[in-house]
């Protein structure tokens, strides 16, 4: 009897399984349609599933630990590569010689830069998400100091005499001028925003200094990007040149003659209607020539052809007989190799004029551009041999470096930093999201307007049915696998549908991912994009008196005269921790004329320091206009009633938000979304 | 008994079976590696070097195995009177045609399956239809002649799927249109003739597959003629022939690259005497073309060397045919299928200038006397469309009736033209086209800026746009 029972149950469960099959399918597809919005994603759950897990062994097993080598240099007299990785957070010793990796150092969190003093003995590498450089003894292979920065130390650049190291700090948007002696920092000086890559010229009196986003504009203009021109004899700011429509101006280099400096920059068309790519519509990418001197001319030429875009351009260097640069293309896994005699030529014959066009003109580049070098996915760094006989490049996401001959103008050696083997599903996802071959032409990545998958400071007219209408503040990717909806407007449920039928026709505008690829693609974005730390505004999670204040504003429940503020009003109504928002669509009377009228999705808050321009189209230049300018009738919070010296509070407390983990654990104030919903 | 009966039964069964599986397969060998052509009898090939198109009466395309030409000569298309313009699928699988199966039947499309060498008819019009090519999504774009409408018959390009269904106009203005090949970034290469008002030279546009963003790919030398065929390698070049007018037996092998094809043309065959008719790149580098060595010989099958820039060895040819439009059965990387915005609920494109006195890059001294324009006049067919004053910015915003040829104008304030009237252009419905300037330079990106005319609604063209009403309704 026991046996017939133990069959009956077995059959009835195979009865059910049956039963259930059908319907089962049909959630599944209604699920997946409603998470993808089309009909024929693939029904696979751990496509999905198992690839956007954050933590846990899973998420262990799935994922791997990556190098990432970045930025380079090589030692005074050729024998040794020195390699940042990135993700790896070391130094990487590379014999070249025999191309082999003989040395890995543990360094500081998300490692910049790397710099050799002329002896050969000595290496300092910046550290950018610890706020320090570290100086390695290089016979040792050992730290041997810290010296502090500003916040996000980048680019690095040793004065002539050695005597003082010129750091970049990315993030606080100054230079450090650090005294070698005393390993101290000496004084900082206001660079421009977001300043990153260095250069000192060939007579060891000029550093150059780029910097990524444009200086605050006023609103509807085009973006102005500063080059930063330090006198290192008196250790002051000489000149700001600026850069008309460019921005992400990522690295610098002189010749060797000193005759000119050449930057990287990309041209952006933000201000005009997205209406097409074909053109040059969207994006230009290419370099900035700096003449020396008080009247030397600061000039734009593009890298791009007519019908093919070399994206993302990063790094630059020049060879010792000043007769090539070569610019590695992140976006595009090229190397442009430029004629300088030629780009001289061109200059020498050219008036003011003709420059203004060619700095448009897509088909210049004929003029100038050699040849175009194939690499491994996203080149960064490039270094020179010291006779200029090999480049190496940083291919960033195969953890890997080229080596090319100068001569050949080919890749004659790879050499393999011995990172994981296999490509997971979220290194895919992130060699998509900086790849500019999924858009028409190559024209832009992903990452072109997510630089670092952050955002790039810039308000786009994305002419959604008409032209001029519904200009679109550009936002972050940062940690944003959590928090849908997507778009200001929250049109998008998820980033599927953000990312899918629909991205190709406004965005891309060729054919859309397919879906292994968009899998990979939200694999990334949801597990791969971290905030880094911000230790600028909250260096250790103990607010400063002021933003202890500002924290009491933002929680407050009544106005300076007692009334009490509808739930509706509070600050943290609809921007709760964690993430500072209640991911819910609001009217927070912010919408213009050039606005269809919509609700907006109330943004996230953490690291918002970092992501000036502010409200869904960039009109508030800082975080203060939020409440100076914009919030006339307290539709975005009732503020009104706050005294100046709250507003600074409130400022303060908002530029200490960090990451989201440091707030899951905050009972106190997470009832405030709760509230909101069960209303 | 019974038994024994049963199995001699299956064993005679599975005889007959594995027989026929044999037989099936032998006429379903796959052709990978063949070459396909199409032979014309020398006395029916007639060209008119000015026409875009060209139909061979009593034409049959053929295929060869090209390491024993001799005896492996198989006609594909014998159920046909006449046979032209073979293109092979993405997967070497199938073959779009051209054909009519009886003499006084009109050329329609159809597509073979090159394993079971039988033939669907695709397209069923009353007119001619020309120039075949596979889409990618199952799609195909051929020409097709659409009615006079007063100012002489042309011929426009149309898509449809692969089984006859949806089919739609794409191009519309009155030209011959000729589609070339379908280029790696996803755009249709067409090939044009202006006819209204006065006739043109050829020239190649590129488009997407809806029919939006048409613009200049390349424009031969003045009195240069092009071939209506043109194959892009995956390395991004684009190969044609060009022959100069009057020397249709002298055409020789140019390349562009897809990069910057308005200026980067190259003459392969210069040197080489002879003619050459037809090219196909084939993917160790070289080319399988069509030539031959005087007007009194007949065309020929040739290997070609790119790298050398020389004619190698004949591979194949007739004594009583031309051999043209020579292709290789062999897979090859299906282009992007792009997405598409035309939206057919909407009557209207919008189209939008930065500057219409950006004529040409400023340096080109012949243009700087122009006046300075303020008005921009919309020309259709046989009428103004109407006449808008830009904006002190010189941008226009205009919203335009879909699907319908215009030309635009540029006025000074005296009313003289300053500039155009400019080729024929047409948008689709839902299209948004932006340009820099009028007759701008072609490699021009725009400058970075907010133009005022977007800051208004667009003006409608033709004026009573406003009072149709939308498609459908």
């Amino acid at each position: 009897m026991k046996k017939y029972l133990i069959l009956i149950f077995i059959a009835g469960i195979l009865i059910i399984l049956v039963l259930a099959r059908k319907p089962a399918l049909n959630w599944s597809r209604q699920h997946v349609n409603y998470i993808t919005a089309v009909e024929d994603h693939p029904l696979n759950c751990l496509s999905c599933h198992l690839y956007i897990q954050k933590e846990g062994i899973v998420a262990k097993l799935i994922n791997a630990d990556y190098l990432s080598p970045f930025n380079m240099a090589v030692s005074p007299d050729g024998s040794r590569l020195f390699v940042v990785a990135q993700e790896g957070n070391k130094l990487l010793v590379i014999n070249t010689q025999t191309n082999k990796v003989i040395d890995k150092i543990d360094v500081g969190e998300n490692p910049h830069s790397v710099i050799i003093n002329n002896d050969g003995n000595t290496a300092f590498v910046s550290n950018q998400w610890a706020d320090n450089i570290f100086e390695i003894d290089l016979s040792l292979l050992k730290i041997v100091d810290t010296i502090k920065t500003g916040s996000g130390p980048a680019g690095l650049a040793l004065g002539a005499d050695e005597k003082f190291l010129y750091v970049a700090d990315s993030y606080s948007s100054e230079v450090s001028v650090i005294d070698l002696q005393t390993k101290t920092e000496i004084k900082r000086l206001m660079a421009g925003n977001n300043p990153v890559g260095t250069d000192i010229s060939p007579a060891g009196n000029l550093l150059y200094i780029t910097s990524r986003r444009t200086l605050p504009m006023p609103y509807g203009t085009p973006p102005m990007t500063e080059l930063t021109v330090i006198n290192t004899t008196t250790q002051r700011v000489k000149e700001r040149k600026i850069f008309d429509n460019a921005y992400i101006m990522e690295n610098v280099a002189f010749t060797p003659s000193g005759d000119m400096a050449i930057a990287t920059l990309i041209r952006p068309k933000n201000l005009i209607p997205a209406i097409q790519i074909e053109r040059g519509w969207m994006m230009t990418h290419g370099i900035g020539i700096i003449e020396p001197g008080d009247n030397g001319r600061i000039i734009q030429l593009l890298t791009d052809d007519p019908n093919s875009y070399y994206s993302d351009p990063f790094d630059i260097v020049i060879t010792p007989d000043g007769e090539k640069a070569f610019v590695s293309h992140s976006g595009v896994d090229y190397i442009t190799v430029i004629d300088l005699k030629a780009i001289r030529a061109l200059l020498a014959e050219s008036t003011p004029e003709m420059l203004d066009t060619y700095s448009n003109h897509l088909g210049i580049s004929s003029r100038y551009v050699l040849k175009r070098i194939p690499t491994g996915a996203n080149p960064k760094g490039l270094a020179l041999s010291p006779e200029g006989e090999y480049l190496y490049v940083a291919e960033r996401l195969e953890d890997r470096i080229a080596v090319i001959s100068t001569e050949k103008m080919e890749t004659i050696n790879t050499i393999d930093l011995k990172g994981p083997s296999r490509i997971t599903v979220a290194r895919k996802g992130r060699r998509l999201l900086n790849n500019a071959g999924y858009t028409f032409h190559n024209q832009y990545a992903c990452y072109t307007c997510h630089p670092d998958s952050h955002e790039d400071g810039l308000v786009y007219n994305m002419a959604g049915k008409d032209m001029g209408r519904n200009l679109a503040n550009v936002q972050t990717l940062r940690d944003i696998g959590d928090i849908p909806p997507y778009k200001w407007n929250g049109k998008n449920s998820s980033i599927y549908k953000q990312d899918g039928m629909r991205f190709s026709t406004i965005l891309t505008r060729t054919e859309s991912f397919a879906f292994d690829e968009l899998d990979a693609l939200v694999a990334y974005i949801v597990t791969g994009i971290k905030n880094p730390p911000n230790l600028r505004y909250n260096p250790a999670g103990k607010l400063t008196a002021a933003q202890e204040r500002g924290k009491k504003v933002f929680y407050r429940t009544h106005t300076n005269c007692g009334k009490e503020i509808p739930v509706k009003d509070r600050c943290f109504t609809c921007h709760p921790p964690p993430y500072f928002t209640n991911m819910l669509m609001v009217d927070v009377g912010t919408l213009s004329e050039t606005d269809d009228y919509m609700l907006l999705d109330a943004p996230q808050l953490n690291n918002i320091y970092e992501s000036a321009p502010y409200l869904h189209d960039g009109r508030a230049a800082t975080l203060e206009e939020l409440w100076t300018t914009y919030n006339d009738e307290d539709k975005h919070g009732v503020g009104n009633d706050m005294m100046k010296d709250q507003l600074n509070d409130l400022v303060e407390y908002l530029r200490s938000l960090r990451d989201a983990k440091y707030y899951i654990e905050d009972p106190e104030i997470y009832q405030a979304s709760t509230h909101l919903k069960n209303d | 008994m019974n038994s024994n009966r049963t199995i001699i039964l299956l064993k005679v069964l599975l005889v007959i079976g594995l027989s026929g599986t044999f037989l099936i397969s032998c006429k379903n060998e796959p052709m990978n590696g063949m070459f396909v052509f199409t032979r014309v009898p020398i006395d029916n090939f007639a060209i008119h070097e000015k026409e875009i198109t060209h139909k061979y009466p009593g034409a049959q395309i053929v295929t060869i195995n090209p390491d024993n030409p001799d005896k492996s000569e198989i006609i594909l298309t014998t159920d046909f009177y006449s046979a032209c313009s073979p293109r092979i699928s993405y997967d070497a699988k199938h073959l779009l045609f051209l054909a009519q199966q009886n003499k006084n039947d009109s050329w329609q499309v159809w597509e073979m399956d090159l394993r079971k060498r039988t033939s669907m008819k695709i397209t069923d019009f009353e007119e001619s239809c020309s120039g075949p090519a596979y889409l990618p999504g199952n799609r195909l774009v051929f020409s097709r002649q659409i009615p006079d409408s007063g100012i002489g018959s042309d011929m426009a390009l149309f898509t449809m799927n692969l089984d006859g269904s949806n089919v739609s106009q794409i191009t519309f203005h009155p030209l011959f249109d000729y589609c070339s090949t379908i280029l790696r970034d996803g755009r249709i290469l067409f090939l044009t003739k202006q006819l209204y008002p006065v006739s043109d030279d050829m020239m190649y546009l590129a488009m997407r597959p809806n029919g939006t963003k048409a613009e200049l790919f390349f424009k031969g030398t003045d009195g240069y003629f092009l071939n209506n065929q043109a194959y892009e390698t995956m390395d991004g070049f684009v190969y044609f022939i060009e022959w100069e007018q009057g020397k249709y037996n002298n055409g020789d092998i140019v390349s562009v690259h897809q990069n910057r094809p308005l200026f980067t043309k190259v003459n392969y065959t210069s040197e080489i005497g002879g003619g050459f008719h037809s090219v196909f790149p084939i993917q160790s580098g070289d080319m399988i073309v069509s030539y031959h060595p005087s007007e009194t010989d007949p065309i020929a099958l040739y290997r070609f060397s790119v790298k050398e820039k020389s004619l190698g060895e004949s591979i194949f040819s007739y004594s009583d045919y031309h051999i043209l439009e020579p292709v290789l059965v062999e897979a090859y990387t299906r282009p992007r299928n792009l997405p598409d915005e035309v939206n057919h609920k909407e009557s209207t494109g919008l189209l939008f200038s930065q500057d219409i006195n950006i004529t040409a890059t400023q340096h080109d001294t012949n243009l700087l006397f122009l006046s300075k324009a303020t008005k921009i006049e919309v020309l259709g067919i046989d009428k103004s469309l109407g006449i808008v004053p830009v904006e002190e910015d010189g941008s226009i915003y205009l919203k335009i009736i879909a699907d319908t040829p215009i030309r635009l104008r540029t006025i000074d304030e005296n009313g003289k033209t300053v500039s155009g009237p400019s080729a024929w252009i047409w948008l689709r419905p839902n299209e948004r086209r932006g340009c820099v300037g009028c007759h701008e330079d072609h490699e021009l990106s725009p400058e970075n800026r907010v133009p005022l005319s977007v800051k208004k609604p667009p003006v409608c063209i033709p004026a009573e746009l406003s009072e149709i009403s939308k498609k459908g309704n």
